[in-house]
């Protein structure tokens, strides 16, 4: 059924004023995502596991997960809603580089396990995401 | 941290994010990204070498956390890998989905340890 979402960052064809507007939403989305980061893993990060960053990456994959297969489902979203909502905020919410500062910082088993959990879970919140998007509409 | 910081850190993250639409789509234009996501693929590599870079090469904290946890954090995404790889398993291109993974890993790795070294 996910087979079905729609191109994740699909090419929009918009130009002059409305390019402008929508760069602006995915700013916007961009501060608040970043903003919501930072709280969460200043609050959780541990020297001995990267808590914070590991919850981030696992709710934001979830959201994302359920945003797109909703906006597939309802096709009347708009385009600044899923790029504002979906590429600046949830995508911004998460992060790669630090998950991969991390695993370079952590120790070779707890890296390991920190890698392994974060891919495994962050795919199953992803997966389960959309299909509470499709028993939802 | 003080609430200037928070600021520059959280509008760090926008740019970042403006960053990584504008590449996606020119990406997107040349490689359809529900074949490979190679976009995806390119902006956490350049954001985790960015991040080992400005990690080590900024003396000023303040401003090294900007660009880690701001523009580096706001570019690169978790969200959108771990999606990407969902729609890889349904479409049972499983091979497509293990090189994905280890790739967006061994280069993410890679790319952060390039950036800490190189001058």
């Amino acid at each position: 059924m996910i087979s079905n979402l729609p191109i994740l960052i699909q090419h929009l064809n918009i130009q002059g004023e409305n390019l402008v507007r929508i760069h602006l939403y995915v700013f916007l989305g961009g501060v608040i995502g970043t903003s919501l980061r930072l709280f969460l893993t200043l609050w959780l990060d541990q020297s001995i596991f990267p808590t914070g960053t590991f919850f981030v990456n696992l709710c934001g994959s979830f959201a994302l997960g359920f945003l797109f297969a909703y906006a597939k489902q309802k096709r009347n979203v708009p385009d600044e809603i899923k790029v504002g909502l979906g590429t600046g905020l949830i995508g911004s919410f998460t992060t790669f580089s630090a998950f991969t500062a991390q695993l370079v910082n952590l120790q070779l088993p707890l890296a390991f396990l920190y890698a392994s959990t974060s891919i495994c879970l962050g795919l199953l919140c992803a997966y389960v995401g959309g299909r509470l998007a499709y028993t939802r509409t | 941290m003080d609430l200037l910081a928070w600021l520059f850190i959280a509008l760090g993250g926008g740019v970042g994010a403006c960053l990584r639409f504008w590449l996606s789509q020119i990406f997107s234009k040349a490689i359809p990204p529900e074949r490979f996501p190679i976009a995806t693929l390119i902006i956490n590599t350049i954001g985790s070498f960015g991040f080992g870079y400005s990690f080590s090469h900024m003396q000023n904290p303040s401003f090294a956390i900007i660009v880690t946890t701001g523009i580096m954090g706001g570019f690169t995404t978790f969200s959108t890998f771990a999606v990407e790889n969902i729609t890889l398993l349904e479409q049972k291109a499983y091979l497509r989905m293990i090189s994905y993974i280890l790739l967006s890993v061994g280069l993410g790795i890679s790319a952060f340890l390039i950036g800490v070294r190189v001058h």
